[in-house]
């Protein structure tokens, strides 16, 4: 699939075919994806534990149930828990120094073996490290950047996927050894689509203008209108929601489910 | 109880989950339901969904999460004391959950996929 289409269609899937296992290669895909993704020190901030719903006894399953997160764990058969580890910075110091050696950080950005470790870890990553707001800030950026591949990864792969809220990390935790400096960040649920992969169309989003401005905060980015067709014939952009059937759509699929209409 | 079909609260209901449109005979057996689950709980409609939630300072409303728990209790002892079973069970609990999530209580049920 193109990058512009697999942006255009992702959707937070919550209608996923709990009978259609994911090929273990899928999910492969997805953490390297993950693996992937751009991360400040070159650090590594991401920690995933994959479980196949069926794997789960009903005691666990039930402890993740949330008031907005219940059905969708019967449906979903793979579970991703995405965490970051509180300890990202240790070995940073020798991880930069891998990409100075790598001219990745090269001298010409004024990037020196010498410069990793007098400055860059010595005066600003060790200190950051006694700073628990600032250690949780980045931890959370830097993790929600690589699920962002895995989510796109999955719709790359023909896959469903919806982040959804970590309930009792606790429960996890005891039941598949999870070390004490894990820090619990999303639920990420993936499946095969049980309704279409369009989900009743794009999701409304306000245009650039609203949000993304241009030289200073008091000029909106404004659109260009070939650029905007570009996007749409290559997929970014799509069709909007709801689809005129949406309604039926989920009517049946709720029906098939037993869940609320 | 006489008359639960005309309930403001039911009205939203049927007309949030386009129950409105349907044979009488469909909209019948949805009013029994939510009838024998009254009686199951010893609350009027306008109950259930109060149980459900609570007035704030300002006054607003939010979830009660007590409130919430419970219900589901009631919702899975009314399913269990009429034996049923499978698809059939959990699309019953779940019609409940319909009323109140139409009349703005936000609770979930399980899927059917055995």
């Amino acid at each position: 699939m193109e990058f512009n289409e697999v942006i255009g269609l992702r959707r937070s899937v919550r209608f996923l075919n709990p009978w259609k296992p994911v090929e273990r290669g899928k999910i492969q895909a997805m953490l390297e994806a993950a693996n992937r993704a751009s991360r400040s020190v070159n650090a590594d901030y991401p920690r995933a534990l994959v479980v196949k719903r069926d794997d789960l006894d009903d005691q666990t399953r039930d402890a993740l149930r949330n008031p907005t997160t219940t059905s969708e764990l019967d449906l979903a058969p793979v579970y991703i828990f995405w965490y970051f580890d509180a300890n990202y910075l240790e070995g940073a110091q020798e991880r930069l120094k891998e990409l100075v050696a790598q001219r990745a950080l090269p001298a010409a950005h004024g990037w020196s073996d010498a410069y990793v470790d007098d400055v860059v870890y010595a005066q600003v990553l060790q200190p950051i490290g006694t700073m628990p707001e600032v250690v949780t800030f980045m931890g959370a950026v830097e993790v929600g950047i690589a699920i962002c591949n895995a989510v796109n990864a999955a719709v790359n792969e023909g896959l469903g996927t919806c982040l959804h809220a970590f309930t009792n990390p606790e429960v996890v935790k005891a039941r598949f050894h999870v070390p004490d400096n894990w820090v619990p960040v999303w639920l990420q649920l993936v499946g095969y689509c049980l309704e279409e992969r369009e989900a009743g169309g794009q999701r409304p989003r306000r245009p650039l203008s609203h949000s993304y401005f241009e030289g200073d905060c008091t000029t909106p980015f404004e659109d260009d209108p070939e650029t905007t067709e570009h996007l749409r014939r290559t997929g970014m952009i799509q069709a909007p929601g709801p689809f005129p059937y949406r309604e039926t759509e989920v009517r049946m699929l709720s029906r098939m489910l037993g869940l609320p209409e | 109880m006489a008359g639960l079909e005309e309930l403001p609260e039911v009205q939203r209901w049927f007309s949030g989950a386009g129950y409105a449109s349907a044979p009488e005979a469909e909209r019948r057996r949805l009013v029994d339901e939510l009838d024998a689950f009254c009686v199951h709980a010893g609350r009027q409609p306008t109950e259930l969904i109060r149980s459900c939630l609570l007035a704030t300072k300002d006054g607003n409303t939010k979830i009660s999460i007590k409130g919430r728990r419970a219900m589901q209790a009631l919702i899975d002892g009314y399913i269990a004391e009429r034996g049923l079973t499978g698809h059939t069970a959990v699309a019953a609990g779940n019609r409940i959950r319909g009323f109140l999530i139409h009349n703005g209580v936000f609770i979930q049920g399980r899927a059917a996929i055995g």
